[in-house]
């Protein structure tokens, strides 16, 4: 795998919490970056904040949520941003890919309408010319037939070509960082794949930052360079995908990989290892570590403090006292 | 051995505006007691279909289904006496309780239903069953929404088990379940099969799941069987395309996977499916013969059965490919190799 | 959510529409019970002088009609009758209603076309009218007039429970109890059913305004039983004097616009509370 390139961060979220009314914390000191061309995962299960953590890079947050931190893309802070400008820069240096291409899509509008709208929004540029570039984006995101497909409305097409439409608008404005929300899990498994691989391929060629949000370590195995692990809010885990997934070193990455169905038991694969319990509610999270009440290495000191997100070489963090495979 | 499940040529046809809708197209399975038998294929392969069938609230067209002894002609009418022998647990376990019921009621219904003991001795049955799939008292006196998700298949499953069925379907029971609560309630499936000797017709999109749980796996594409066999035969010899072709779009967390050749386009209508083999539209083994000839299930050793006309050639081809891949899986495949695959 | 019936009561109540709606008729109902006990002679008896206007004889606080008839015994007593023919013709409509639909949405099918049908046919015939036609053929008496109204009514009700069960029935615990063996009538009733008593009782309230009010015309029509005093009985007699002793309309037409208003009201806040989703909007 080529290291990406190290330069200045395209996206930087810094210290970002989300709280819910009179401060039930949802997500919490949450701090990474995506590089251009580079593909972050951001990983974990239902309730662990990752979607919310989409919407508020994408400024779409519900006005009943708090945050407070930072979230730095190309040089403006989004949280500071009023709605005119939030709304100039998604689509043109933002856009976000959902994972229901039928909601994401406008039921009554051509496909081709859509993507003309699209772009007639955010430049200057007369319709023909937009159907044309219309036209380039459905070849370019592989929808066979490009020129027939135009005219045909979102119900008319299977789930993997609504997704091919919904990344079509997403990159129609060559936006520099592509938010991705469990692009695939609506899909089959067949057409996750094409999909899978359809996102990777734009992304190198555009030198895109992608943010992808997924609970399938698998996915992020696939497409993503660097992992980042949350846990009820929190990150616990971040680093190169194959280091981390290779080498997890917090219980909890460990405990996802080996929940994982692996082999078969007619021919002798062992019980699954599952992890006790469940996700902790917002409002009845543990005041020490987060994961301890699940954790098989939980010791008296993981309940009383909170352990810190501590960096364990220059580009792996962990966020764990007791991790896996013995202390540092 | 003895069968809690026989299909013979079941068919499903829904009628629409451009011609019949072919969910189901002739299936015949069998489930032995205490068994798994996996059946995996993508959305619209009339999965659920024959799972609805199987338990009655769906009605084949034609064909036949016994359960056991009781032979099912009418879908609707045996709907008492086929409840003793199969139940189903459901994908979404909040549709599946009534949000009015506490976890209670809704395990002792079944019983009530089919007037089974008394009042002390239902309570004490449910108290059992609760037991038995991880449930204490605590959660006896809730409501479904008051439960995590992966409690309240719990409740759908000791529900299901409450008048002791020879078979439970499963229908994408653990999809909508996170990874860690998913490998809870897989555990409890095994489990409660060695306890109970239930057998299971476990549906999923998700094969690495079937692969796990299942003595036999079933591959349908198209409402039609195209490979059945030993789970490990299955997920082995890849004998079809179409079987290889799904293992192949696993997502894998273990190997980073850019080189494997991905099937094109999508499953086609059902309502007007190719002629002859209808996976020859995204095979890429499609021949002339294909389109002309239905190819029907066969024999190919080992009990695996496979419905393709060349299955021959694919699995010597496939052997070739394993060898060489296995070997560098095991010996994770140098930096410079990897680097060159992507 | 929780639903239990302390938080229910505690949010309707802290509904202002709801709490006002719920004052006027619990004054209205206390109207209704005590009028045997404050009025032992009934509304009919020729109390005093007749024409007294309201606060001039401290005997007859709501004045006498045009043949002497103490207007408050009248209002009293009339209560019983509007509350009784707006309770028992909603309670009927909504039992028809609820089978109507319940069968017709859970079964579908050609059940579903046959019942749907002879519901689109009641619908068209105008209500009222149908009303006035079945009270001038049976005869006018209580239970006729409370049956011509459920007649005309409940086809709301079936429209509503359809569209609920043709919801509800695609739900999985709905199959599920199909698959434990549960017979077809404790589906609808048991499981089914209490999932749509929140719209149900919703649209109830607004019923039994309704059957108020078209009782009251069938009474100022003269159309009423005529051994009952009703609001609508006070409203036909007071037409003649309109010019000269208006308050004699005014005060049963008060009576009856404040009830109508009060059960439209609590029909607003048992929507509010009992649908938190469209609150929170």
């Amino acid at each position: 795998m080529t290291t990406p390139p190290r330069t200045e961060p395209l996206l930087a979220v810094n210290e970002l919490s989300i709280s819910y009314g009179a401060g039930i914390p949802l997500v919490q000191e949450l701090n990474f970056t995506v590089r251009r061309g580079e593909t972050v995962g951001l990983v974990g299960e239902s309730g662990c904040g990752k979607s919310l953590t989409a919407l508020a890079v994408m400024g779409l947050l519900p006005p009943n949520l708090k945050t407070a931190g930072g979230i730095d893309l190309g040089g403006s802070d989004i949280t500071k941003l009023d709605a005119r400008s939030l709304r100039k820069m998604r689509g043109s240096q933002m856009a976000m890919i959902f994972q229901e291409p039928l909601t994401a899509l406008n039921p009554v509008m051509t496909i081709g309408s859509q993507v003309v709208e699209v772009l007639l929004a955010h430049n200057k540029i007369t319709k023909a010319e937009a159907a044309k570039r219309t036209l380039e984006l459905f070849e370019l995101v592989r929808i066979p037939d490009a020129a027939a497909r135009f005219n045909d409305y979102p119900h008319r097409l299977s789930g993997g070509m609504r997704q091919r439409v919904v990344i079509a608008i997403a990159i129609a404005c060559n936006p520099s960082l592509l938010i991705a929300d469990e692009p695939t899990t609506a899909l089959d498994v067949t057409v996750q794949a094409q999909i899978l691989r359809l996102l990777k391929r734009l992304q190198r060629d555009a030198d895109l930052g992608l943010l992808l949000i997924t609970h399938d370590l698998g996915v992020v195995r696939q497409v993503a360079d660097r992992i980042v692990v949350m846990y009820a809010g929190c990150v616990v885990e971040e680093g190169p995908v194959d280091e981390v997934l290779d080498n997890p070193r917090h219980p909890y990455t460990a405990g996802l990989l080996a929940a994982r169905p692996h082999g078969s038991r007619t021919a002798g694969a062992e019980r699954l290892a599952d992890i006790r319990g469940t996700v902790p509610a917002p409002h009845a999270r543990p005041g020490g570590c987060l994961f301890e009440p699940r954790c098989p290495n939980a010791q008296a000191d993981c309940r009383a403090v909170r352990p810190p997100l501590s960096p364990l070489s220059a580009d792996r963090a962990l966020r764990c006292y007791h991790p896996v495979g013995g202390a540092n | 051995m003895t069968l809690v499940l026989e299909t013979n040529d079941l068919t499903v046809h829904h009628k629409t505006p451009r011609g019949p809708l072919r969910a189901v197209d002739g299936i015949s399975i069998q489930v032995e007691a205490g068994e798994t038998l996996g059946l995996v294929g993508e959305s619209g392969c009339g999965k659920s279909t024959l799972a609805r069938c199987v338990v009655g609230i769906s009605k084949p067209t034609s064909g036949t289904i016994m359960l056991g002894d009781l032979e099912i002609k009418d879908g609707s009418r045996h709907r008492f006496q086929r409840a003793r022998s199969v139940q189903m647990v459901f994908q979404d376990p909040s549709g599946a309780l009534n949000p009015r019921l506490t976890v209670e009621r809704l395990i002792e219904e079944p019983l009530k239903v089919h007037g089974l003991g008394k009042k002390a001795e239902r309570k004490a049955r449910v108290a059992e069953l609760a037991a038995q799939v991880g449930l204490s008292d605590y959660h006896l006196a809730r409501h479904p929404h008051e439960l995590s998700g992966g409690q309240r298949q719990r409740v759908s499953i000791a529900r299901a088990l409450a008048l002791e069925p020879g078979l439970l379907v499963c229908d994408e029971a653990v999809s909508a379940l996170d990874v860690s609560v998913q490998a809870q309630v897989l555990n409890l499936f095994v489990d409660l099969q060695k306890r109970l000797n239930v057998a299971y017709l476990f549906i999923s999109h998700d094969l690495s799941v079937v692969r796990y749980i299942s003595h036999r796996i079933a591959v349908m594409y198209l409402g039609r069987i195209v490979e059945v066999g030993p789970a490990e035969e299955v997920w082995n010899r890849r004998n079809h395309p179409y079987t290889r072709a799904l293992i192949d779009a696993i997502p894998d967390e273990a190997v980073r996977r850019d080189d494997i050749a991905l099937l094109d386009g999508d499953v086609p209508s059902p309502v007007n499916p190719p002629s002859g083999c209808t996976f020859r539209t995204r095979c890429p083994y499609a021949r002339e013969r294909c389109a002309a000839e239905v190819p029907v299930l066969r024999d190919r050793g080992n009990r695996l059965q496979v419905a393709c006309h060349f299955a021959d050639e694919i699995e010597a081809a496939n052997t070739v490919v394993e060898t060489v891949r296995s070997g560098q899986a095991r010996s994770d495949v140098p930096a410079h190799l990897r680097a060159a695959a992507h | 959510m929780t639903f239990d019936r302390k938080s229910f009561l505690y949010r309707f109540l802290r509904h202002p529409s709801g709490l006002v709606g719920i004052i006027i008729i619990l004054t209205t109902i206390a109207m209704a019970v005590l009028a045997g006990w404050v009025y032992p002679d009934g509304p009919w008896t020729i109390a005093g002088t007749p024409r007294q206007w309201p606060g001039v004889n401290q005997a007859y606080p709501l004045g006498t009609d045009s043949l002497g008839r103490d207007l408050a015994a009248g209002v009293l007593h009339g209560a019983r009758v509007s509350l009784a023919v707006g309770g028992a013709a909603a309670l009927f409509s909504i039992i028809i209603g609820t089978l109507f639909g319940g069968v017709s949405g859970y079964y579908g099918g050609w059940v579903d076309d046959v019942l749907m049908r002879i519901t689109d046919a009641m619908q068209t015939i105008p209500s009222f009218l149908s009303a006035i036609a079945i009270v001038g053929i049976v005869g006018a008496s209580l239970p006729t007039i409370v049956l011509a109204i459920a007649i005309v009514s409940w086809p709301m009700i079936a429209r509503l429970v359809r569209a609920e069960f043709l919801r509800l029935r695609t739900y999985d615990f709905v199959q599920s109890c199909r698959i434990i063996g549960m017979s077809d009538f404790r589906i609808i009733f048991g499981q089914i059913l209490p999932n749509c008593l929140a719209p149900i009782i919703v649209a109830s309230s607004v019923l039994v305004a309704t059957a108020i009010i078209v009782e009251a015309s069938l009474s100022f029509l003269g159309l009423g039983d005529p051994n009952q005093m009703s609001w609508g009985t006070i409203l036909g007699n007071g037409r003649s004097a309109l010019r000269s002793a208006w308050y004699i309309t005014a005060v049963p037409a008060s009576a009856l616009v404040l009830t109508v208003l009060a059960l439209n009201l609590i029909g607003d806040a048992l929507n509010d509370v009992l649908n938190p989703r469209l609150k929170e909007r």
